[in-house]
């Protein structure tokens, strides 16, 4: 490592390591940050979901946003995939289905910008895809329970 | 490619037994093996706590923690939940109420009452990356005092933080650097005492190996305060792991420029050696310390002069614990008020205690001073193993006593647990159940000190032999009652008399334990016996004639013979060949081996 002369020069040194500490940071506080969560089961996969769940990190690091990129198992909507789901820190949680790499720009710069929902993407509340979750699909990331032991 | 995954693998001593260098390996083999290299990081951390249950890995982002896993279990970590997304079930922690499985160690019962503050680092970042500890505001607190702060300031502030020293005698940490500052001398020392010898105890062990860098921050900041140049750290050769990283630490703190000459421009030079004890326990005391530091043999010294009068060469010299150290950044970063806010009246902060013994989560905690005993064994610790029944909990090491049931509310303090006849130490716990024989552990503690005294001063030397040998003597069924007033005699000599803490202290066990179980001693003195069966010339093996069906298993385990009876008949013990082993008992599938 270079010698730090200045604090001004440990400073700057602590917000070039502080990347590789923001997901541990986030992570371990998820609420406060807005959660991407990206169905990346087999069905996923085939669809494109890895590709997405890449788009979105370079972005998210790229555009300096306070957000989190999960990857998630099966979300159950086959049909739709990839399956993203975006939770805003205190809003309900959204459901976006067919979430291809146009369809991610979009997410990123209409609903987390502005808060609106992009018009040229299918998107739900998650109670309308998932009645009867409270947990949300896919593995839930709460960590609150996970089911039987 | 962005970096995605960060699996967390703890390479704490506990974890590093149970393989978990091999689990290291096999994940990274494993993410080369499915081409992940770019998107997935492993990164080596140090202790997360939950000893209990390691090797312990966290995933990131998902925040999932996985316990007791083995390196076969890596490739499943990668195919499921790397590649897919889909957690590991099985390697979930289990919760013993509900019975469910939880993913994130914050819901865990172990972790949720647990604020971390000397312990913020460990199980988080890599201890041998000085970056990741600069991004978690590493150094930072330095920096400040040394643009920002003059010495008093710095000094001020610790004082109003309330801050104690952590190794046990509780001592204000402003004030001891206040009176080494104030010291006359050309030169000064700092002393880190990592020399943790009560048995049972990890807590400076872990903090070295999770985050060796708040230390030596922290003792440069005290050399700044002190008007000390040098600092160095005392620690047994029996902490390789520790050593090893506080080599590496070091070595990056001195390329980095945060020790050496003209630290950040500020024209303060520091640096910090390392110096290695043999293991005794004599040295823990911080003028035995010194000594053995200085080359001599590990005995105490007469106080005064204290250590910040005359130290190390005779010096003035701050002698400090590893979890004190751990402390200063913090303080410094957040303030006086904030540090002043957590804990009781006059003992603020956390404190990091070791769980161990018959308790459900043996591992490393820190909790807000004030919390109750109660929280501490059964909240976070998860009770008694065993369903067994809660009998004492040993604090303070063999230094300490042992508290009991009617304890178990008290808000553990320094005051308070002097109160009860025990002490904070540096912050073991030793718990034990309702088959723990308390004259025996009285005996066992005995057994450490007579081994650990350093033999300069009567009290110390003869009196705890002396104590021994009594103990002896009621463990062995030959015991009388006046053995009981002639014990707790010589007992209150030695703790009046002795030279240094380790003489002064010494005969706590045996007073705690005749205050709070006389009835077991009168036990062991007038019936001859011992209700724990933990004393084996008190107890007796034999088989109830009318349960056994003459199996034959005891007599083929018995390993002196002991045993003899027919087929299909009923056993019997002689007991004088009986060697009071236990074999039988374990081996009898019907309950017809008795202890008496």
């Amino acid at each position: 490592m270079e010698r730090i002369a200045t604090v001004e020069e440990l400073r700057q040194r602590r917000e070039s390591y502080r990347e590789r500490l923001e997901l541990r940071e986030r992570s371990n506080d998820p609420e406060r940050v807005v959660r991407i969560r990206v169905g990346l089961d087999d069905c996923g996969i085939a669809a494109g979901a890895r590709e997405t769940a890449r788009y979105f990190r370079r972005e998210v690091e790229r555009r300096g946003l306070e957000a989190l990129v999960v990857p998630v198992g099966c979300m159950g909507f086959c049909d739709r995939e990839p399956t993203v789901e975006v939770i805003l820190p205190g809003r309900e949680p959204v459901v976006f289905g067919s979430v291809g790499l146009p369809e991610a720009e979009r997410i990123l710069e209409d609903y987390l910008g502005h808060g609106t929902l992009p018009e040229t993407v299918l998107c739900l509340p998650r109670r309308f895809f998932f009645p009867g979750a409270p947990e949300g699909p896919g593995d839930d990331d709460s960590g609150r329970e996970g089911g039987e032991g | 490619m962005t970096i995605g995954w960060q699996v967390l693998v703890c390479g704490g001593t506990g974890c590093r037994a149970s393989q978990s260098e091999r689990i290291e390996k096999a994940l990274k083999e494993e993410i080369r093996r499915c081409g992940l290299e770019d998107e997935a990081q492993v990164i080596r951390t140090g202790c997360f706590g939950f000893c209990e249950k390691g090797p312990v890995v966290k995933v990131i982002p998902d925040n999932t923690f996985y316990v007791q896993v083995r390196p076969e279990d890596a490739e499943e970590i990668v195919s499921e939940h790397l590649l897919k997304g889909c957690r590991v079930r099985r390697l979930l922690y289990v919760d013993p109420e509900t019975h469910l499985r939880v993913s994130d160690s914050k819901h865990i019962g172990f972790y949720r009452k647990q604020l971390r503050i000397a312990l913020r680092n460990c199980g988080f970042i890599d201890p041998e990356n000085i970056g990741e500890y600069i991004a978690r505001d590493g150094y930072a607190a330095l920096g400040k005092a040394l643009t920002g702060m003059t010495p008093e300031e710095v000094i001020g502030e610790i004082e109003r933080s309330g801050l104690r020293g952590r190794g046990g005698g509780g001592f204000p940490t402003g004030l001891k650097w206040k009176i080494t500052r104030q010291a006359p001398g050309e030169r000064k020392y700092v002393v880190c005492n990592a020399d943790e010898g009560d048995p049972g105890a990890f807590m400076d062990r872990s903090i070295l190996e999770g985050d060796p860098h708040s230390v030596l921050e922290a003792m440069a900041i005290n050399g700044y305060c002190t008007g000390a140049s040098k600092g160095l750290i005392y620690i047994r050769a029996e902490y390789p792991l520790a050593v090893e990283r506080l080599k590496t630490a070091i070595g990056q703190a001195r390329e980095a420029g945060l020790l050496g000459d003209d630290i950040l421009g500020s024209g303060f030079s520091f640096d910090v050696e390392i110096r290695y004890g043999a293991g005794a326990f004599v040295c823990g005391e911080e003028t035995a310390l010194i000594r053995s530091m200085e080359g001599q043999r590990g005995e105490a010294m007469v106080k005064p002069p204290f250590p910040s009068e005359r130290g190390y060469a005779g010096c003035p010299t701050n002698v400090n614990n590893v979890e004190t150290y751990a402390n200063i950044p913090v303080i410094l970063l957040k303030g006086a008020d904030w540090f002043a806010g957590i804990g009781t009246e006059r003992s603020k902060g956390t404190k990091v205690f070791a769980l161990a013994g018959k308790i459900n989560n043996v591992g490393l905690i820190e909790v807000p001073m004030g919390t109750t005993l109660r929280e501490v064994i059964f909240g976070i610790g998860g009770g008694i193993k065993n369903g067994k029944k809660f009998k004492a909990v040993q604090t303070g090491g063999p230094s300490g006593g042992c508290l009991t049931e009617k304890h178990l509310d008290i808000p553990i303090d320094y005051d308070n647990l002097l109160a009860a006849g025990s002490m904070m130490g540096s912050g073991g716990m030793i718990v034990m159940d309702e088959d723990d024989c308390m004259v025996s552990m009285a005996k066992f503690y005995l057994d450490f000190t007579v081994e650990e005294s350093c033999g300069k001063c009567a009290p110390c030397r003869v009196g705890n032999k002396r104590l021994h040998e009594l103990l002896q003597k009621i463990t062995g069924g030959k015991g009388t009652e006046e053995d009981l007033e002639r014990l707790r005699n010589l007992a209150l000599v030695i703790r009046d008399t002795a030279l240094c803490g380790l003489g002064q202290t010494s005969p706590n066990p045996v007073l705690s334990t005749l205050d709070n179980f006389r009835d077991e001693y009168l036990a062991h003195v007038r019936e001859q016996r011992c209700y724990a069966h933990q004393c084996r010339d008190l107890t007796q093996y034999f088989i109830s004639p009318e349960i056994c069906r003459g199996c034959t298993l005891c007599a083929r385990a018995c390993p002196v013979n002991a045993i003899s009876g027919e087929r299909k008949h009923p056993h019997a013990i002689d007991p004088l060949l009986c060697v009071r082993c236990g074999s039988c008992l374990e081996k009898c599938k019907f309950g017809a081996v008795r202890v008496r």
